[in-house]
């Protein structure tokens, strides 16, 4: 068996296919967008895994792999599945990841860059000692038994609801901060144990919250940025990037566990064990989508708190309240998920269940979702970059249809975690992003230096190649100033 | 015997082979190869109690994967360091069990200094074989 890189086809400049006559078992082709440079940069497990998405059965029209594709478990980071469950469509963790919804929310601030210069190292410290990151940082809120339950299935709204937030803050969350379906009764024990000290903390490896700018000469589309809340020059922005901490990790090798000793009777033979699945409708489809549901809940309850601290910090260290401070979030979006959506098929609307891993819904402009002030611009969209490159706020459009409206996420990796710590050092890497105005503060420095701008890809690049492909447009690019690492 | 760090599996994550010429001793391995993927510094022991476990499984690769979760579970719903000293593995016909003596030591972070989290112990190229009376496992931690 030759490798499956060397029987891509172009389809344009922006996207390459995999035609199911490659593998035995590919139910529909597999496409991967990005151009030459960018497909080059991929290792060849992305080009097998998402051969092998294209076997799961009920799969529409394409396996997909965004720009910023590098290779994950049974799905490509990157990978995109729609499945019908009334077809036949499966569900699988391995389309998911571990870390369900994990996800990036980002917050406007009325400051400017002139105005704080000085004062983000010590916001910086504030932020540090403030938000718990790293491995046995515990959070503020600690949830158990019915208060748990709760909020798995409030997501945001228990926070909100329990003055951790706006209640405005609700219609800027992708699915509104709060997930339907989601069910307790499906959630183990030892996922409740293993996540219930973590609600409200950054996490570790590629977690982060960073302080931000939106330069005037990093304005692309000056229309959208002023829709979306951008409407100063060099405006502070809050990005905050984590998930659903143990809670989700520990829903996820629950069922992994189980889909692998049952996905035998239902006679799904899938050619890697990450792939693990079941039918959507069976009683174990209809669990782990039910327990995924309060996972996704989990992140956007983590990343609310973790916000509600943010505005805290800013308050205390301006003396002025976060409203004074015009801290409101922009959008929240989510990136490891599997959501129920209506999507056109051959001209029928049909309800598909789209698996993203390492991917972001961009819904264009008019689609239902979108807060009614973004209607018309499409949906915020949210890539994260690494604490040297910056991030980007992009925006969804109309011309995504073919990848059910999904776009990047990140940057993506382009060195493993072993050679980035060998290239680089973190006490050394702090110092010189602080020479170069970038704070940063970190509960590890091998972390730091695994997470090291260098061993990701050129984020221009992935945003302009989701941009090319009509996957979405770029509105702003976001400098980093100040970053808290996990 | 021992593990070593495999870096052509995984670019987000981190991969190690593990081998010992019994399975008790592959499951003690692996569970220094987890802390290690974490710690770049255990720190002094703090004289932590000992504490003994037993996990049953319906093969010795699934009872690796438990034993590997069972691990991570106790970090993150208890604040321990869980480090296996000693282990039996009593392979059955139908079933594997896994009787482990531990140290567990409560995470201090001025102490025990972390590199990254481990969030879950993943099924991709996850192995147990023996070969020519070697134990060996292929285990990729998701971080």
């Amino acid at each position: 068996m030759g490798k499956i890189r060397e029987s891509l086809r172009k389809i344009s400049d922006h996207c390459h296919e995999i035609p199911p006559s490659s593998r035995k078992g590919m139910l529909a082709p597999a496409r991967i967008y990005g151009g030459d440079a960018l497909l080059k940069s991929m290792d060849d497990a992305v080009f097998e895994q998402a051969a092998n998405v294209a076997m799961l059965p009920g799969i529409q029209k394409y396996a997909l792999c965004m720009p910023d594709g590098h290779s994950g478990y049974g799905f490509p980071i990157g990978g995109v599945a729609a499945v019908d469950p009334e077809d036949g469509g499966v569900i699988s963790p391995g389309g998911i990841g571990f870390d369900i919804n994990c996800g990036i929310r980002l917050m406007a601030t009325s400051l400017t860059l002139s105005e704080i210069e000085k004062e983000i190292p010590a916001l910086v410290d504030r932020l540090f000692a403030r938000v718990p990151s790293g491995v046995g940082a515990t959070g503020e809120v600690a949830l158990k038994g019915s208060r748990l339950e709760e909020a798995m299935t409030k997501g945001a709204l228990w926070a909100v609801q329990n003055g951790y937030g706006e209640p405005e803050d609700l219609e800027y969350c992708e699915e509104n901060g709060r997930m339907e379906g989601a069910d307790p009764d499906a959630v183990s024990l030892r996922a409740r144990e293993r996540g219930k000290n973590q609600i409200g903390t950054l996490g570790s490896g590629n977690h982060f919250l960073e302080i931000q700018v939106a330069e005037s000469s990093g304005i692309i589309d000056a229309n959208r940025a002023h829709a979306f809340g951008i409407d100063r020059e060099d405006q502070i922005m809050v990005m905050i990037h984590s998930g659903s901490r143990a809670t989700g990790h520990q829903i996820a090798t629950d069922y992994l566990r189980l889909f692998l000793s049952a996905q035998h009777r239902y006679g799904l033979n899938l050619p890697d064990r990450e792939l693990a699945s079941a039918p959507f409708h069976s009683d174990e489809g209809r669990a782990y989508f039910g327990a995924m549901n309060c996972a996704i809940n989990i992140a956007f309850l983590n990343r609310q708190l973790i916000m509600h601290s943010v505005r805290e910090v800013f308050a205390d260290h301006f003396k002025k309240s976060p409203r004074e401070l015009g801290l409101r979030l922009i959008y929240d979006v989510c990136h490891n998920t599997a959501k129920l959506e209506h999507h056109e098929i051959d001209g029928k609307t049909r309800r598909l269940l789209v698996h993203r891993k390492g991917a972001t819904r961009a819904f264009g402009p008019g689609m239902k979702g979108i807060p009614g002030r973004y209607t018309q611009h499409g949906q915020p969209v949210i890539v994260g970059g690494s604490m040297e490159s910056g991030s980007y706020l992009c925006a969804g459009t109309a011309s995504a249809a073919e990848t059910f409206y999904s776009t990047v996420h990140g940057s993506g990796r382009a060195m493993s975690r072993t050679q980035a710590r060998k290239a680089f050092n973190g006490r050394e890497l702090q110092q010189s992003l602080g020479s170069r105005g970038i704070h940063v503060r970190t509960a590890s420095f091998s972390g730091l230096a695994e997470e090291a701008g260098g061993a990701y890809k050129d984020i221009d690049a992935v945003v302009g190649a989701a941009s090319a492909a009509g996957l979405s447009v770029p509105v702003a690019r976001l400098k980093p100033v100040g970053n808290v690492k996990g | 015997m021992a593990y070593e760090r495999i870096d052509d599996i995984t670019r987000a994550d981190v991969a190690f082979k593990i081998s010992a010429g019994n399975p008790g001793a592959l499951f003690v391995e692996a569970g220094a190869a987890l802390w290690a993927a974490m710690l770049e510094d255990m720190g002094p022991s703090s004289g932590a109690p000992p504490m003994r476990f037993e996990l049953q499984a319906e093969s010795i690769e699934a009872l690796l994967h438990l034993f590997l979760d069972e691990l991570l579970y106790h970090k993150d719903a208890e604040g321990l360091i869980v480090v296996p000293s000693a282990a039996e593995v009593e392979l059955g016909a139908a079933d594997a069990i896994v009787r482990c003596d531990a140290l567990a030591e409560r995470i201090d972070p001025a102490v025990h200094r972390f590199v990254v989290d481990v969030k879950a112990v993943t099924m991709h190229r996850f192995s147990v074989r023996r070969e020519g009376g070697i134990w060996t496992a292929t285990v990729v931690f998701d971080v």
